[in-house]
């Protein structure tokens, strides 16, 4: 009898061992996973051809850049554009992102601001991984928060805000993704169904309100449906906002992408 | 009046059997009908006449010469205790020994010889059941079926559910009254349809409102409430559904060798509780009328039932009384349908267990679909 005590008692501690390290590895692991795709990060990440920035404004933006793509785990970058030589839109971008690609200058996972000064447009992209986490709208909602900033000529103050923006975006996890969230979550329901089990347990009631009525006596007698009237309301269907991809963008490199631009 | 059915062959005595639905000796294994067996004569008072009695078989000589004697002693004189008819004491026509009873029991055992006995100035006049369900489950049946249930309680303990500590296990006819009901039920209410489609930019919803009303006639047959003071009514009422292709006219050598009840309370007593359950239903029904719509708000609802029905009627239930860590739980079992009903004891370990795995599970889950989705 004691050595069954025992072995349940043993039992016990190692279903409660068992269970934290379940609950540790799996909270971590997202964040083991992402830590382990990254790859080390050299290079340039502001190409400033149209020349809004100055050489110390450069650096600094290239060094916060640099800092804020290692939060983001993706490569964030700048660019700007003097003459695109073609019209306003995503062209440019995405070749520019083609060309990093394949010469192995710019980070598969990027996410990208150009700045066409003839054109006076704005253009965020997002790639790879950064597809999923900034959408299109997710791209216009950065677009708005630095979009005063554009507008007044404080590029360096606009860059800076793309940059916490992208990294805001890139880390952001709806609250119902936490892992104590979701610990509650299934705490609840552990604790709802094993309540019905108890409560149940001592057998339920299986007749209804249909046991005892007696079909051939009972029914309807008499009944009414009359039409009164119809109200009709209207709302804005909401913007598509599929998390599950950007919009439906290739670059004609055959880079999925995500797309937000406008006229500044 | 005691009642005790004899083996026309042995003299042993009878009692009935689930299994072939017929009086069985115990002796010499010979079976009787039930309707073959002898109607006792109501030795005092005269029995109600009509009233959905049974039709009364005649007796045949041969059978009343096996009927051995019996007497009822008259209550003795300063005696306090026993009072009018509930004051009755009833002896055994076997022994000889006084048939120990409560005021209600109908049908019992001997306490020293154990034959089976039946007191049928208790089952005669108002107190007189009209029906009954016979036994289906016989004794080692739910024996069998306690111990499996037992066994398949996921939050039972272990110990538990061996299910070898079964204090005593009695077969018993609990007193229930049949109501038939019937009423009218009437609503007028504002009901909704609605349904939205899109058109260019915009997402249309449509609301079309009806002034809808509803006349219905209900029927309610044979709902059965236990009329036994000792019965737990949540119990009981969990018991159910009883088949009702089994009833059958009350005859009291359905009783041998079980246990009975007369009702505590009276068709009229028990009347509130049985209109606060159909009303319930009724409201169900009621409501059940009005389809095809996707919001209903009630401006009237007016429910009217009356009784037009009670029959008083045996129910068939084996009562259970388990031993278990010092104290007794109690399990009722349909003695038709073989249902159990009643709160088995919940073990804690198995319970944390149940929830920590649940628990688990769910977050595993929900992380994998986290990881793999996002």
């Amino acid at each position: 009898m004691r050595k069954g005590k025992n072995r349940k008692m043993a039992l016990a501690k190692f279903l409660c061992v068992l269970c934290s390290v379940l609950f540790a590895v799996l909270s971590m692991a997202p964040q083991i996973l992402a830590q382990a795709a990254v790859p080390a990060r050299e290079g340039v990440y502001v190409y400033d051809e149209a020349e809004l920035l100055t050489v110390s404004e450069r650096n600094s933006l290239g060094d916060y850049l640099e800092k804020q793509g290692e939060k983001a785990g993706c490569g964030i970058y700048v660019v700007t554009v003097s003459d695109t030589g073609m019209g306003a839109g995503d062209r440019y971008l995405e070749d520019f992102y083609d060309y990093g690609y394949d010469t192995g200058q710019i980070d598969v996972d990027a996410v990208l601001i150009c700045v066409d000064m003839k054109n006076r447009y704005v253009n965020v992209q997002a790639y790879g991984k950064a597809e999923k986490k900034i959408p299109d709208a997710t791209g216009e909602k950065i677009i708005d928060a630095l979009f005063d900033e554009l507008r007044a000529g404080d590029y360096y103050r606009a860059f800076r805000i793309f940059a916490d923006r992208a990294e805001h975006y890139m880390n952001y996890v709806p609250i119902y993704l936490r892992a104590w969230v979701q610990l509650v979550a299934a705490l609840v329901i552990g604790g709802i169904v094993v309540g019905l089990m108890a409560s149940n347990s001592g057998g339920t009631m299986t007749v209804n309100a249909g046991t005892y009525l007696d079909g051939r006596y009972s029914g309807i007698r008499a009944r009414r449906d009359d039409y009164i009237r119809t109200s009709i309301t209207k709302r804005k269907k909401p913007q598509q906002n599929s998390s599950g991809g950007g919009g439906g963008h290739t670059s004609s490199g055959g880079h999925s992408h995500s797309s937000a631009g406008r006229h500044f | 009046m005691v009642v005790q059915y004899k083996c026309p062959g042995c003299g042993a005595d009878m009692r009935y059997d689930a299994a072939t639905k017929k009086l069985r000796c115990g002796s010499c294994g010979k079976r009787m009908e039930i309707d073959d067996m002898p109607r006792p004569e109501p030795d005092t008072e005269e029995e109600d006449a009509g009233r959905d009695a049974p039709e009364v078989e005649l007796f045949r000589g041969e059978d009343i010469a096996d009927e051995a004697e019996f007497e009822r002693i008259e209550r003795e004189a300063g005696s306090s205790v026993f009072d009018g008819q509930e004051g009755s004491q009833y002896v055994c026509n076997n022994c000889g020994a006084v048939v120990i009873t409560t005021t209600d029991t109908t049908a019992t055992n001997c306490s020293f010889c154990g034959a089976p006995v039946v007191l049928g100035d208790r089952l005669s006049g108002k107190k007189a059941p009209v029906w009954l369900i016979p036994f289906r489950v016989d004794k080692e049946q739910a024996i069998s079926a306690f111990r499996k249930w037992c066994g398949n309680g996921k939050l039972t303990p272990k110990d538990f559910m061996t299910a070898d500590r079964i204090k005593n296990i009695t077969g018993m006819y609990v007193p229930f009254w049949l109501y038939d009901m019937d009423g009218t039920g009437e609503a007028d209410c504002t009901a909704t349809r609605v349904r939205s489609y899109s058109r260019g930019d915009y997402i249309y919803t449509e609301t079309k409102y009806y002034h809808v009303y509803r006349r219905v006639h209900m029927t309610y047959a044979k709902v059965p409430v236990d009329a036994s003071e000792k019965m737990n009514d949540e119990l009981m009422d969990k018991l159910e559904p009883f088949s009702y292709s089994e009833l059958t006219h009350f005859n009291m050598p359905y009783l041998a060798g079980y246990l009975a009840e007369q009702y505590n309370y009276d068709d009229k007593e028990l009347l509130p509780r049985v209109k606060e359950r159909v009303n319930r239903y009724a409201n169900e029904y009621l409501a059940s009328t009005i389809k095809g719509y996707s919001g209903v708000i009630y401006h009237r609802k007016d429910i009217h039932l009356n009784p037009v029905n009670a029959r008083y009627t045996l129910l068939p239930v084996w009562m259970v009384c388990y031993d278990y860590h010092d104290s007794e739980h109690i399990f009722a079992m349909n003695g038709q349908t073989g249902k159990i009903v009643g709160k088995p004891p919940l073990s804690k370990q198995k319970m944390a267990m149940w929830f920590a795995g649940i628990s688990a599970g769910v977050f595993a889950l929900l992380r994998l679909v986290t990881m793999f989705f996002v």
